[in-house]
């Protein structure tokens, strides 16, 4: 209730009088939560972290030069943040001007970035009754606009909460219509609207991107990614089956401001492993979108895997990056897929430029054409079981690439393994994964983890890190000024390496399986770099 | 046999309901089921010693009454957690009452959480919305249902949870009854500079506070001088004066009315919806 005036006078007086960077008998920092609008278009990332992926390129590149190649050495842990409701985190904290934003399955937390502490607490139930993807109740993380924060709950509601006190403000259910639906991702701001997007590709929901009115919670658009009857692209879907093609949008997508477009990837068809119910190409699944942010309306496509048959979702960060490429400069976009090929794109009109293999072991095609269509083998998932490589979790998967713009160099984790495809048609029902059938792991195949740096240029990878450790890691990767990249790698550690060889430089045994993206942010002049491992959140800088 | 502390404070514990029952005179005694008893007697004899005979914590274990985070919890989490225990925490686990009496103690227990099962509401809510708002300013501070401020709690549930003579007593006499934890903390600094706002951290070595403009402020305790915890109210002292008997009334009946109103629905319910699917 209201406040006595005489005490607002005496708080705005103290207010103003506060130094920012004070003497030391004075508060060192004052920290307003929230983020000035501004600040999401920026390309260059220094102290704040305000999205996802940092910026909208998606390159996941710090500028901040406090850590060095030479200095990483003394890296030392400065506080764990545990989190006592969640599953595994695969949470990449937001962070400006000093607060960190983390999501814990449908629990958000605004934290003190320097030392951890939690400043308030926005909690709430993990949903029951869900399957598949969503039953792990995992979240990305945030998005933040002015003083409002928003997020994705496991049962596909979006969040909007008050970034100053973690106040819920409003709860839009936005896919509640087929009990399949969930949401593990990160919404994305752009402009006025915040887009959000759901799991259950492999459980019969028909995909799409929705964007709401930040302020209001209305529903702006809603752009369904497989085409309805008599729309393009329709002849795949006979019947209803429209209505439950799969194609979900469950990571944050990219953003041009100056072309005006979003970059959004889609996941594999349903059912996954059998084809006969959807023939054709199953647009628009296992693809890149390329979207009119104020009316959702497509503007052109990309598809990575015609009707995919094995699992390859399209929705791994599609990186924006202008560079130099055959002596023109070039406005990329480069995406390293889940199906085994890195691909190059003129992101101002989709136009193919090229696909690199960089898994060692693809045998589901034998390339891709001059149009980008991978030419295909003919493997495809038997009632007895086909072995095909890359496996069900795919060549790379969600976890973050990163482009450094000090090395000109693409950077991501790669899965070397295969996996055994089988197939029995069966209808889909609600309540139960819509897959026809499953994968097993071939056992005579040794899986492995590779960090990679691909050069864009050359179309060759510039150097290989095999990772030693079990597979069960999921770390994404990201880069600095400095020249350095970090890393989750396969045994429980987190990794700096030099980015121009590869070498390994620090590293520092979290004592869990990491299934998350590292990011970087600086407080009061000191830079620190952040990952979510197991249930905890450890964050890291140089000694005072 | 059942030891003879557990007889006793089943007798405190029965005792103790019923003055409590007495208090919430509103509530007919006709309208307590068997069911109720079975859940009340249970409650008591396993839960009770621990988390108080109402629910709202004890020596032991935390508030399960008024705690948001657990009224939050679906039944089928309540009677899972209090059939497994919680591990690390002290929390026994209870399988062994079986489903039908966890199920009871269940129930038992969501009555404790909603208060008083049938309010009757002492003035207009309608009218106490408008006060909240409006003249009384309750708003640039307290949020409900998604609107108003940050620097106070978010009341929508609230008066799911409180009695309408406690939030009377709030709202008239914040400086007496609010726990310290709802007031705020000032801090003095070495050069004399002093701060006050809502606490947020505070640990052996430093205190974190949030001032009315949102900004949070992170101190050192060896850069302070002074601490005060919890030390004032910062709500208005005088809505004794500056409303009437029948505005305040109008008021804690609107707190007590949306609380009751949002303890009906599911968390995982959203305020809004827009099926426009195809």
């Amino acid at each position: 209730m209201r406040l006595k005036r005489r005490w607002l006078i005496a708080v705005c007086a103290y207010t103003l009088s506060i130094p920012l960077r004070g003497q030391d008998s004075e508060p060192s920092l004052v920290r307003a939560p929230g983020v000035q609008a501004s600040q999401l278009l920026s390309r260059t990332i220094k102290d704040d972290w305000p999205s996802y992926n940092g910026d909208y390129t998606g390159r996941r590149f710090s500028s901040l030069t406090q850590i060095t190649p030479q200095n990483v050495r003394h890296f030392q842990a400065q506080w764990v943040f545990h989190s006592r409701n969640a599953g595994i985190l695969e949470v990449t904290p937001v962070v400006v001007n000093g607060i960190m934003y983390v999501t814990a399955s449908n629990d958000a937390y605004a934290l003190n970035a320097q030392t951890g502490q939690i400043l308030w607490h926005y909690s709430r139930p993990v949903s029951q009754g869900l399957i598949d993807d969503a039953s792990g109740h995992i979240s990305r993380g945030v998005a933040l606009l002015g003083t409002r924060l928003y997020m994705e709950t496991d049962n596909a509601h979006l969040l909007c909460l008050d970034a100053r006190s973690g106040n819920l403000i409003w709860d839009v259910a936005y896919a509640d219509w087929n009990k399949n639906y969930g949401a593990t991702s990160a919404p994305l701001i752009v402009k006025d609207k915040v887009l959000v997007g759901t799991s259950g590709g492999d459980d019969g929901v028909r995909g799409f991107l929705a964007a709401y009115d930040s302020t209001s919670g209305k529903l702006a658009w809603r752009l369904w990614t497989i085409p309805g009857p008599g729309e393009f692209g329709s002849s795949s879907w006979p019947g209803d089956s429209y209505l439950h093609g799969g194609g979900t949008t469950w990571m944050p997508g990219t953003y041009d401001p100056e072309l005006n477009t979003i970059y959004w990837g889609t996941s594999n068809a349903a059912p996954d492993y059998d084809g006969s119910v959807r023939p054709g190409d199953d647009l628009y699944t296992a693809s890149l979108l390329a979207i009119d942010p104020d009316t959702g309306k497509l503007k052109w496509y990309f598809q990575f895997t015609p009707h995919d048959l094995y699992d390859y979702d399209g929705v791994e960060t599609p990186v924006l990056v202008d560079m130099q490429y055959q002596g023109k400069p070039r406005k990329l976009l480069i995406e390293a897929n889940r199906n085994g090929f890195i691909y190059l794109l003129d992101r101002t009109n989709g136009k193919f430029l090229s696909a690199t293999p960089f898994a060692k072991k693809i045998n589901w095609a034998t390339g891709v054409d001059a149009n980008g269509r991978p030419i295909v083998t003919d493997l495809k998932p038997t009632p007895d079981g086909t072995l095909i490589c890359p496996g069900v979790v795919g060549a790379t998967n969600w976890f973050s690439p990163s482009y450094s713009e000090a090395t000109h160099l693409f950077y991501f984790l790669a899965f070397e393994g295969c996996s055994v495809y089988f197939v029995k048609p069966a209808p889909f029902e609600e309540g139960r994964g819509y897959y026809s059938t499953g994968t097993k792991h071939d056992p005579n195949d040794k899986t492995q983890r590779v960090l990679l740096s691909f050069d864009p240029q050359t179309k060759t990878i510039a150097w290989r890190y095999p990772q030693a450790g079990d597979s069960h890691s999921w770390g994404g990767v990201m880069t600095t000024a400095t020249g350095l990249v970090f890393f989750a790698d396969d045994a429980n550690f987190f990794e700096a390496a030099d980015a121009k060889t590869g070498k390994s430089l620090w590293h520092f045994n979290t004592g869990q399986t990491l299934h998350a993206s590292p990011m970087s942010y600086a407080v009061g002049g000191k830079q620190y770099v952040a990952i979510a491992s197991g249930v905890d959140l450890f964050s890291f800088a140089l000694p005072e | 046999m059942m030891r003879w502390w557990h007889v006793i404070s089943i007798r405190c514990v029965l005792l103790g309901l019923a003055s409590i029952t007495n208090l919430r005179a509103q509530q007919p005694a006709s309208t307590t089921t068997a069911a109720d008893v079975q859940g009340s007697m249970l409650f008591a004899s396993n839960c009770g010693s621990c988390h108080g005979s109402d629910g709202r914590g004890g020596e032991h274990g935390p508030d399960i009454a008024t705690d948001s985070d657990v009224q939050r919890l679906a039944d089928s989490d309540l009677i899972a957690i209090a059939k497994n225990g919680v591990a690390g925490t002290g929390m026994p686990a209870f399988g062994w009452l079986g489903q039908e009496k966890l199920t009871s103690i269940v129930q038992y227990l969501r009555t404790l959480q909603r208060g008083q099962i049938d309010i009757k509401l002492p003035g207009n809510p309608k009218s106490g919305e408008a006060l909240f708002f409006g003249r009384a300013r309750c708003s640039e501070c307290h949020m409900v249902n998604g609107k108003g401020g940050f620097i106070g709690s978010d009341l929508s549930l609230y008066g799911a949870a409180e009695s309408a003579g406690q939030i009377r007593s709030v709202v008239v006499d914040p400086e007496k009854n609010l726990p310290p934890q709802k007031k705020a903390t000032t801090v003095v600094s070495h050069t004399g500079q002093k701060f006050t706002g809502m606490l947020k951290v505070d640990d052996n070595f430093s205190v974190s506070i949030q001032t009315m403009d949102g900004n949070f402020l992170f101190f050192q305790k060896s850069q302070l001088t002074h601490i005060d915890l919890g030390s004032y109210s910062l709500m208005p002292a005088n809505y004794g004066a500056t409303l009437n008997d029948e505005q305040i009334n109008d008021l804690v009946s609107y707190l007590l009315h949306v609380g009751s109103e949002n303890s009906k629905r599911s968390p995982t319910q959203s305020s809004k919806s827009d099926r426009d699917d195809e």
